[in-house]
């Protein structure tokens, strides 16, 4: 596995990107130390955390005028321990955080089908992390641990090495944006600063 | 992608008037609505016992899994219910996630349309019971 790897994608709030994402995502996790079917499930994660800012952020309708050229950032960055998935936006605030616990059998009983996807979210990734900026950007942190046994740091308290990766991910957290993307296009640009996808 | 990379092929199954609805391609928040509207649209015609082949399926999301769990209780209501079977291995890892417990059909790892017809003769009798 590469020692460090920077991707970044930049796509219009509109579902029919979602798939193109989605194989941006799972070739970007090719080289790193997860199962196929991790990778896969980060690219749901990410699909899910997308559309639902498309949904709920832009209100699934981005012909609006107001809305030309918005763009949805999402940012990948691979050390040898963890995966952080930044996904940036300056639509309406939209905090999974805050999302009610869903609760599948009563959601079936009442005919809803909506919510699911910070369900899945919640599911897959080992940290989710909402702020918004001064700049009116939104910007939310998916976590995944490299090390599977890290799940265990969530329950029973984090070990002084996953106590200092924590610190990074704060760290990197609160440090103001360094920019955003193209908007439009998708972008991918590895450690290198190759520009390979565009 | 196009949103004909998501089709449904329908076909009434001389079991007690039982729709096999084949699905292939990508379930998302792009193509969701084609299978919701395909399920209202056999709802209005009263067909309320639907078995959901998911063999060609390469991806769910939860707006996909979502219409299930959206349309299961009105067919149960008609003592009718939706039986998921053949969920391919990218499927099936979406509901092991938790779906599986509430999705008839999900949790099986491939069922063949016999078995799954049972499984639907099962669960359509507890609805009823």
């Amino acid at each position: 596995m590469v020692s460090s790897t920077h991707c970044e994608f930049v796509v219009p709030p509109e579902t029919s990107c979602l798939a193109h994402l989605r194989k941006l995502v799972t070739d970007a996790l090719n080289n790193a130390s997860f199962s196929p079917a991790k990778v896969n499930l980060i690219a749901l994660a990410v699909d899910e955390a997308v559309a639902n800012i498309m949904e709920h952020g832009y209100g699934g309708d981005s012909g609006r005028a107001e809305l030309q050229g918005a763009k949805i950032a999402v940012l990948l960055d691979l050390t040898p321990e963890l995966l952080i998935i930044t996904i940036r936006d300056k639509c309406v605030r939209f905090d999974p955080r805050s999302a009610p616990e869903v609760d599948l059998k009563e959601q079936i009983k009442t005919k809803k089908r909506g919510g699911l996807g910070v369900y899945l979210i919640k599911r897959i990734m080992d940290e989710v992390n909402y702020i918004t900026r001064e700049n009116s950007e939104n910007e939310l942190q998916l976590v995944k641990y490299l090390d599977d046994s890290s799940g265990t740091a969530k329950s029973n308290g984090l070990g002084l090495k996953k106590a200092g990766v924590a610190l990074a991910v704060l760290a990197a957290f609160l440090i103001p944006a360094l920019g955003s993307g193209t908007p439009g296009v998708f972008r991918h640009q590895a450690a290198s600063g190759g520009l390979y996808y565009g | 992608m196009a949103k004909d990379d998501f089709k449904i092929e329908q076909e009434v199954l001389p079991d007690k008037g039982v729709v096999l609805l084949r699905l292939a391609g990508y379930l998302d928040a792009y193509t969701f609505e084609h299978l919701e509207e395909t399920i209202a649209d056999l709802f209005a015609k009263g067909h309320y016992k639907l078995l959901v082949d998911l063999q060609n399926v390469e991806y769910i999301s939860s707006a996909g899994a979502g219409v299930f769990v959206g349309t299961l209780s009105e067919a149960h209501e008609h003592s009718g219910n939706i039986v998921l079977m053949n969920p391919t291995a990218n499927v099936r890892e979406v509901f092991e996630l938790g779906l599986d417990a509430v999705l008839p059909g999900g949790r099986g790892p491939r069922h063949r349309l016999g078995s799954a017809l049972i499984l639907f003769r099962r669960t359509a009798i507890l609805a009823e019971t």
